[in-house]
């Protein structure tokens, strides 16, 4: 009988810890979707509902979508964002896996000196680099055999060297074990081979980190784009967002659908990388 | 792990494709040549021609006013007898336009024309990158004539010239800050006519407010005006009491006057009696329930008001005001969509008024105003846009204001600065509690006003 009572006290405890989890865990899963319903229901909503403060649609404006799109310019703004994060991400991660390497498993003098210079460049706002970087990138169109304003360079490659990658790349390289070397080198590999077939498919998790941070943040970039371009020819989507804004006002319903159209191949990607992508969270210690 | 190994070899050979491929045969900015700053006054000679010469104009309109500007550019470009050639380009809002010329005066890439507020033209052009419009406002052969020069509202020379005489923001088009007026539910107040001083206006949101208070319930401490204390509303209020920011010789601020002291003394007796009140956020969904009989807002914002009117279901008449002040003056506080000229060669910024003086003319300006929504900067233009007015009786109610102004000392030295002081100051002149507390906030606006100018000197 006592036992009973211990095992249904113990049960009612648990039980009572698990809705308690479970409500904290419902109200901040609410609280972080609260966002995202606005911007659906605003989306669908008529500018003066969405001017307004109702929260839902009185009848749902799918056409709201569709005039979003035409509006915007989306279709070439969408290839130009695809083909910037493509070149981007794809240079980010080539430079930042050989220089994490380089820093984590190879000596060389003056090499923590370097790594720290490199990493106090992160506490360097983004928009105090902004004139500087652009004075650089004006120059090097001029001596170099293509332009870079108003082209894929200047949107590009000054995001290919990236220190938190750099960073996050040289943690988990630099634990995986010497022997893992030492039994490879046995085996006549040199560095390069060592790190294409023992330590990049050990570092699955960071890598997808990168990937998506990286896809999420060249996506979204709009002050650099509209700086280092005059023409339409290769601004990204986020610049099509900007057609729904002027001096008077914003087009609240219209400028949601286009956020939501513009935030479409996020939720793809993370969709596709979602378990992965929370493993690696985990595994890299990103959360909290 | 092979998989990822696969793409990020995929990766690094579709950026080194792709880099190969890349069109390398982008539109060649042509880039202006940026001369010294211009110190004497330009003196016009027989300008060479103009042939192949190709302006880069820099702008803020996307979408249908977008459209529309190009058709105009376009047509300027196929029919001008110069041979001069515009590349007009969208450069997103008048902030990214700020930071593009900011960093193009460190690098050289500048445009031609550029629109833009007139304290950020000021501001470059205090630094020798906006060049002074008068040598070729007054040409001879390319300027404009008397007469044409006579047709310009008023206000705008003095708006866009620096405190030294030089003109350097020309007005492309005007919106400007006014009352929106409930013409119908005035009249079921007994308003038959809008308010024409000070006086006037008071009666009349007391009305509203009280008709607010009678309903009850949601209705009650609203009805009358929707006056936030900020700088556009504050000086709007200002100059319809016959106030301004500079003094009499024209080389100070001072807000140390009778007219700001009965301004501010005004503002709060309407807030002390109910008469005025604030909404969270902009005031039009107020305005289309009957919550608000006079909101402040730019003429730019017509398609919102309409919008909240339709919200509403609400078919009263409503249109833009002036604000009368204690004898009768109004007043609204003009904005203007200002071009600049980029200092270059000679013949390239005669090349670049020549379009300026296209763009603005009042034929083009009465086509491009439709597709935009502003108002005109010519007595002319409103003549050739009768028809539009009859079919947009809001838009109408405007064309009057927009000629009355006046504008903002934007060419006034630290303007930028002391403007967002009048911000902070305005809401401690709402929260007043005595006209002694409201004369010394406005002397300490003085000092602080006069101190940025000090600071911005140094």
């Amino acid at each position: 009988m006592d036992n009973k009572k211990i095992k249904k006290h113990s049960f009612s405890v648990s039980t009572r810890r698990k809705v308690i989890t479970y409500i904290i865990l419902f109200v901040g899963a609410f609280i972080s979707l609260l966002p995202f319903i606005w911007m659906i229901s605003t989306s669908l909503m008529t500018l003066g509902e969405a001017l307004g403060t109702a929260f839902f649609p009185s009848s749902l404006k799918f056409e709201n979508y569709v005039i979003a799109w035409q509006r915007a310019e989306f279709s070439q703004y969408f290839v130009n964002s695809l083909l910037i994060t493509l070149i981007t991400l794809s240079g980010e991660i080539t430079f930042s896996v050989f220089a994490a390497y380089a820093f984590a498993r190879m000596e060389f003098p003056g090499r923590d000196l370097i790594f720290g210079i490199m990493l106090s460049t992160i506490m360097i706002p983004a928009m105090v680099l902004i004139i500087p970087n652009f004075l650089t990138v004006t120059w090097l169109g001029r001596i170099g055999p293509i332009p870079w304003i108003n082209n894929w360079p200047a949107l590009t490659i000054p995001f290919m060297g990236s220190i938190f990658s750099i960073f996050l790349l040289k943690q988990f390289f630099a634990q995986v074990p010497n022997e893992l070397f030492d039994a490879a080198q046995i085996d006549g590999a040199g560095h390069l081979r060592f790190l294409f077939q023992v330590v990049l498919p050990l570092s699955k998790a960071p890598l997808m980190v990168i990937l998506v941070l990286s896809f999420i943040g060249t996506w979204n970039s709009l002050a650099w784009p509209m700086l280092v371009t005059n023409t339409p020819d290769w601004r990204p989507i986020s610049v099509g967002l900007m057609n729904f804004v002027d001096e008077a006002g914003q087009l609240l319903n219209l400028t949601m659908a286009g956020a939501f159209i513009t935030i479409i191949p996020i939720l793809i990607i993370y969709f596709f990388t979602q378990r992965q992508f929370t493993d690696s969270i985990a595994r890299s210690g990103l959360k909290g | 792990m092979k998989k990822l190994s696969v793409l990020l070899s995929i990766l690094i050979l579709f950026s080194l494709v792709l880099a190969a491929c890349a069109p390398t045969e982008t539109p060649p900015v042509e880039e202006p040549v940026v001369e010294e700053p211009v110190v004497e006054e330009p003196v016009v000679e027989e300008v060479p021609p103009f042939e192949g010469v190709t302006v880069q104009f820099w702008h803020v309109y996307s979408d249908a006013p977008g459209d529309a500007l190009q058709a105009l550019v376009d047509e300027f470009n196929a029919d001008n007898p110069y041979g001069i050639v515009v590349d007009s380009l969208n450069q997103g809002s008048y902030s990214d336009i700020e930071d593009k010329v900011n960093a193009g005066i460190q690098s050289g890439d500048l445009p031609d024309v550029v629109m833009a507020y007139t304290n950020a033209l000021a501001d470059w052009y205090s630094v020798g990158f906006v060049a002074d419009l008068n040598p070729y406002i007054d040409d001879a052969e390319y300027g404009l004539t008397a007469e044409q020069q006579a047709d310009l509202y008023p206000h705008l020379r003095e708006a866009g010239s620096a405190p030294d005489g030089s003109w350097i923001a020309y007005p492309m088009t005007q919106s400007a800050n006014v009352l929106v007026y409930n013409f119908t539910w005035a009249e079921e107040l007994g308003f038959d006519e809008p308010p024409t001083t000070s006086a006037e206006l008071k009666e009349l949101v007391c009305a509203a407010a009280a008709d607010n208070d009678a309903i009850g319930g949601d209705f009650a401490g609203t009805g009358g005006i929707v006056y936030f204390p900020n700088t556009t509303n504050w000086l709007h209020m200002l100059y319809a009491f016959g106030g301004k920011e500079l003094n009499d010789a024209g080389d100070a601020y001072d807000f140390n006057t009778q007219e700001a002291i009965d301004t501010s003394m005004y503002l709060l007796d309407l807030k002390n009696e109910g008469c005025a009140w604030q909404t969270e956020s902009y005031p039009n969904p107020e305005q289309g329930q009957r919550r608000a009989i006079i909101t402040m807002s730019s003429t730019a914002g017509a398609p919102f008001y309409e919008a909240a009117f339709e919200e509403a279901d609400n078919d009263d008449v409503w249109g833009w005001i002036a604000a009368p002040g204690p004898d009768g003056t109004l007043a609204v506080n003009a904005f203007q969509q200002m071009l600049g000229v980029i200092p270059s060669t000679q013949q390239r910024e005669m090349a670049s008024w020549l379009f300026v003086k296209w763009l603005t003319s009042p034929e083009i300006q009465a086509r491009w105003i439709p597709a935009s929504g502003y108002y005109g900067t010519q007595y002319s233009t409103e003549a050739l846009l009768a028809d539009y007015a009859l079919a947009n009786p809001v838009w109408e109610s405007g064309v009057r204001l927009a000629a009355i102004g006046p504008s903002e000392p934007q060419t006034f030295p630290a303007w930028s600065s002391v403007r967002r002081a009048i911000n902070d100051f305005s809401a401690e002149l709402h929260n007043a509690t005595s006209q002694a507390e409201i004369e010394e906030i406005l002397a300490r606006l003085t000092v602080t006003a006069n101190d940025l100018v000090a600071e911005i000197s140094q």
